[in-house]
């Protein structure tokens, strides 16, 4: 098995998911039950999800994980 | 336990003010007492002020005790430290990720606190008598540890007396570094074990 070195730099779009729906920030942040700050750090890509959140995105947008989120040159 | 915290963390927060000027007054007041021409007013501020101080610093000592053990009160105290107004999960990843670097620059601190209060470092001029081989200075390098003060005052007539904290700056240092290292262990285990229940 070839070894993982470093940190893997994940994208995601919820911007555009969010943006599509045409929900704010605030109103992501209360139907998911985190803080807006939350979320801006997630679409700015400052802070990676917990897997559980991941899923709670996943369930509220309704689309996949692998969707949302990807591997940056993948 | 949640009214009880909240109703604690205001009242050290709001009577703060007051210990600060009862703290000041009692610096330029060195009698420990109100001043005997001052008016009936004044006194009874200073009684007020004084008893205040007394249930703050009580309160203070109840709120490091919730801090050590109630990992609720502990996450609330860390929360407001940190600045931060809600709780999610990046919010406790900000506080671990501080907490971790803090705990480890303290131990950093501590254990260089340590090192310079237990080393003994001496250069000396020799005087012309004592030189060894045309050799003038000499440099003594040694290591000493003593935890407990050796008591000073011995009077019989005293039965209890406590005046301060009975450890060397060494001990104290020694203390901390263990209660930090302790404490963390403890922490980390239970929440192994928490995981693993």
């Amino acid at each position: 098995m070839p070894r993982i070195k470093g940190t893997l730099p994940i994208l995601n779009n919820i911007a555009v998911l969010r943006a599509q729906k045409n929900i704010t920030q605030e109103e992501l942040a209360e139907a998911i039950g985190i803080t807006r700050a939350t979320i801006i750090a997630i679409e700015k890509g400052s802070y990676n999800p917990s897997l559980e959140l991941a899923f709670r995105l996943s369930r509220y947008f309704h689309t996949g994980i692998e969707k949302m989120f990807s591997i940056k040159g993948e | 336990m949640n009214k009880f915290y909240n109703a604690l963390h205001n009242y050290l927060v709001y009577a703060s003010p007051f210990v600060l000027a009862e703290v000041i007054w009692c610096y330029f007041q060195t009698s420990g007492s109100a001043p005997p021409d001052a008016t009936l007013a004044i006194k009874g501020l200073w009684e007020i002020l004084s008893w205040n101080l007394m249930l703050w610093f009580t309160g203070l000592a109840i709120f490091f005790c919730l801090i050590a053990f109630s990992t609720t009160v502990r996450k609330k105290a860390l929360f407001k430290i940190a600045a931060l107004k809600d709780s999610d999960e990046r919010e406790e990843y900000i506080t671990g990720k501080a907490s971790s670097s803090s705990y480890i620059s303290t131990l950093g601190v501590l254990i260089f606190l340590l090192f310079l209060s237990i080393v003994h470092v001496e250069i000396n001029r020799l005087s012309p008598g004592q030189s060894i081989e045309g050799h003038t200075k000499e440099v003594k390098i040694g290591a000493g540890i003593n935890i407990f003060e050796t008591e000073k005052d011995k009077n019989p007539e005293k039965i209890v007396a406590f005046n301060d904290i009975p450890l060397t700056k060494t001990g104290l240092i020694m203390l901390i570094l263990v209660w930090q290292l302790a404490s963390f262990n403890w922490n980390a285990r239970k929440e192994i074990k928490k995981d693993q229940s």
